[in-house]
């Protein structure tokens, strides 16, 4: 039976299972949207073809499927661009499909024609132009596998307008188009399990560091299981919260330029670092020179091309997280750990000596105080938080408690500023049923929030809390403290009034003058349909500590405001 | 690990797809590295093709790069080499003015010591084939150039063999 290119992907979508896209039309995609009109398929429709991106990025976070999002030529396929690069560099799985000009009119800067494939070969995984109806059942089925196996990461596919409405004899198979990619998980090398669990189980300070990659491949049962084993204290990066419980008395939070002070000496101090799933980002590791330093390190990860890359390494496992730590487990039952009383203990000291002074008494709008108090209504397990990027993303990796997996979303890689809005809608769609919160900053959330107006019009509500400091925050930060205070393109001036901005959308805008009525708003929020915008202001001279100035090693952790 | 520059092959067995050559460039390119030569060619299986890269690197980078060059799906298989310890050959066509008295016999005397071979011989002109290794290829030129002047030259770029 003849059927069209566009009925052809919508099938293929079906096939793998796609419930729900994010999009925006365009001429070059109107044969899709037409045959999705037939189909029950959810679309949900856009403001900024950047916002689709990330709502798909945030729709794979929290569900740990792959996020659709669809543009047309040209200018929607370049407004992709960001949101493809933040789920690039996060490895967040997004199939993103581009309307492109009619096949014979590629090449001769035909109306809304650009070489998107040119323009996003570095920044996706891999991406296709279909040329012909009857490639589209082998090439969808391709991008979704690499999309979502081994490392997940973007991928793209090019559609010319005419192919979607050619008519053709289309076969629906299983087969991949590609001889070069294997979506099976690289083979363990057991031997190297064994020795690394004998110098776990020799080790006098071991220590884990979990990175995102134990989230994606679903780890975080056996990364606990494996650190009570070790009885071994677990760091984590920005992008591994949420892979262990962090209110776990392992747990000591996130390492690096502003991580926790106490988990950076604790990687200063060990002498065994287990690394899972992590790439060694040099916000992550300070110096990569100085990087625990004397220990003898150990690194899990999926993908051959980190080992070595950024921190080298003296025991490489490649392979899938999971599988290896099932491994570990294993060999480490045959084996006996030492005591680590002492190690426990020492980590114990570090903790008093630098939360000390941190935990006074707070009842004023403070970024900690507002923080905390999410951890206190928001449940565990019911409940995801996504951010924006700067200071306000920084105090909810310090502050906030990720006590599962995929409750916790931010851009880490690429540090994209409006991530966090338009993810939070994502993580929405997919998990309705839990709260979803955005931590942003007003710089961040200006930058995406005219997708309030899909909040509300297809019936997503979220929450967003703006730590509103009228200033691009962390840059004012930086400038604070390594330009002598030179401030300079920072001042945001109060601008807009994010109340009435959320009510011209028809949301709720509200601004709470004290803790007491923020916990107020937040409790209304959480039981709102519509999404309600909090904003609280807090003073611009709010700073991020611990800090490791950048280019410094962990170890030059400045735990509080240097004096000057 | 050594962490000297020099000249390295980059071989990969790639799927002969609109793209690859692309993808694999922008990540070489992404480390700032140069590109010397490149040799592209069909092999002896349908739609595989072969590709050749000549860089100038460590072996650090190197090793980086081919971790990277394999995530590739239209990648089939990478490997790397430092040129020396590799069975390499390249072409080249020089065109050579003769104008000036016992050039041409200068010119005949070279091609025979280097076992280059005379395509075409016109009045004024003289074009040779030359195959060697890269060294080879290059003293041959600069042997040339003393002789005469070179109006055109074209170099295939090295392809290689394992020993
Ligand atoms: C798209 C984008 N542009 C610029 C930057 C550089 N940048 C990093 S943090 C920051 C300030 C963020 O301000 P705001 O969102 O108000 O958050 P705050 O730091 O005040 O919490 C800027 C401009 C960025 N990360 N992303």
């Amino acid at each position: 039976m003849l059927i069209s290119g566009a009925e052809a992907i919508v099938r293929s979508l079906k096939r793998e299972g796609v419930k729900v896209i994010f999009g925006i039309p365009g001429g070059a995609v109107l044969p899709l949207y037409d045959a999705l009109y037939d189909s029950d398929i959810r679309h949900i429709l856009g403001r900024h073809e950047q916002c689709v991106a990330h709502m798909a990025d945030g729709y794979a976070r929290a569900s740990g499927k792959p996020g659709v999002c669809i543009a047309t030529s040209g200018p929607g396929a370049t407004n992709l661009v960001t949101g493809l690069a933040t789920a690039y560099m996060d490895s967040s799985p997004v199939v993103a499909l581009t309307g492109q000009v009619a096949r014979h009119m590629i090449g001769r800067d035909a109306f809304q024609e650009a070489d998107i494939i040119g323009i996003v070969t570095p920044i996706t995984k891999y991406c296709f132009q279909i040329t012909s109806a009857k490639e589209i059942p082998k090439v969808f089925k391709t991008a979704f596998i690499i999309a979502s196996t081994r490392r997940p990461g973007p991928v793209l596919i090019d559609i010319p307008v005419d192919v979607q409405r050619e008519q053709a004899e289309i076969v629906f198979t299983d087969e991949l188009d590609t001889k070069g990619y294997d979506p099976n998980p690289p083979r363990v090398d057991i031997d190297k399990v064994k020795k690394a669990a004998e110098v776990l189980a020799e080790a006098e300070r071991p220590l884990i560091l979990s990175g995102g990659g134990v989230i994606s491949s679903g780890a975080h049962v056996e990364l606990l299981t494996l650190a009570e084993m070790l009885s071994a204290p677990v760091v984590t990066s920005l992008m591994g919260k949420g892979s262990i419980p962090e209110d776990h008395p392992l747990c000591l939070g996130m390492i690096g330029m502003h991580g926790k002070a106490y988990a950076n000496y604790a990687v200063v101090e060990c002498d065994v670092l287990l690394a899972i799933g992590t790439r060694f980002a040099d916000r992550t590791t300070g110096k990569f020179d100085e990087f625990a330093k004397g220990a003898y390190k150990i690194h899990v990860d999926i993908d051959l091309a980190e080992i070595n890359k950024n921190v080298r390494v003296d025991l490489p496992i490649v392979g899938d997280a999971k599988e290896v730590l099932r491994l570990l487990i294993k060999e480490l039952k045959k084996r006996k750990s030492k005591s680590r009383d002492a190690w426990l203990n020492r980590i114990k000291e570090l903790r008093s000596a630098f939360e000390q002074g941190v935990e006074e008494q707070q009842t004023a709008l403070k970024p900690s105080s507002v923080i905390k108090l999410l951890n206190k209504l928001l449940e565990p397990g019911k409940s995801i938080v996504t951010t924006g990027v700067g200071q306000n993303q920084m105090w909810s990796a310090l502050h906030y408690l990720a006590r599962a997996p995929r409750s916790f979303i931010t851009s880490g890689g690429l540090g994209t500023m409006g991530f966090g809005f338009p993810a939070a809608l994502g993580a929405k769609v997919a998990c309705p049923d839990k709260v979803v919160v955005d931590i942003d900053g007003d710089g961040s959330f200006l930058m995406t929030e005219q997708d309030l107006a899909t909040s509300v019009t297809e019936g997503i509500p979220v929450i967003v809390v703006i730590l509103n400091n009228s200033s691009l925050g962390m840059v004012r930060q930086w400038q604070h403290l390594m330009y002598k205070r030179r401030f300079i393109a920072i001042d945001l001036r109060g601008v807009p009034d994010f109340v009435k901005l959320a009510q011209a959308y028809g949301a709720e805008g509200v601004r709470p003058g004290s803790l007491e009525e923020l916990e107020k708003a937040l409790k209304e929020a959480m039981k709102c349909e519509v999404t309600t915008v909090i904003d609280v202001n807090i003073s611009p001279e709010e700073r991020v500590f611990p800090m490791v100035l950048p280019g410094r090693a962990l170890h030059e952790v400045l735990a509080s405001e240097p004096k000057s | 690990m050594s962490q000297k520059a020099e000249p390295r092959i980059l071989v990969m067995i790639v799927e002969d797809k609109p793209g690859v050559l692309y993808k694999v460039s922008s990540i070489i390119r992404r480390r700032g590295i140069n590109i010397d030569a490149i040799s592209v060619a069909t092999t002896t299986e349908p739609g595989i093709s072969k590709m050749t890269f000549l860089v100038n690197t460590d072996e650090a980078t190197i090793e980086q790069l081919t971790r990277q060059i394999e995530k590739v799906p239209t990648v089939i298989s990478v490997g790397s080499s430092p040129l020396r310890n590799l069975y390499s050959k390249e072409l080249a066509l020089v065109k050579v003015n003769v104008s000036k008295p016992g050039e041409r016999e200068a010119l005949h005397t070279l091609v025979a010591k280097f076992n280059a071979r005379i395509i075409e011989e016109k009045a004024f002109t003289l074009t040779i084939e030359v195959v060697g290794s890269p060294e080879e290829v290059s003293a041959f030129i600069n042997e040339v150039k003393v002789i005469a002047e070179i109006v055109d030259l074209s170099r295939s770029g090295p392809i290689a063999l394992s020993r």
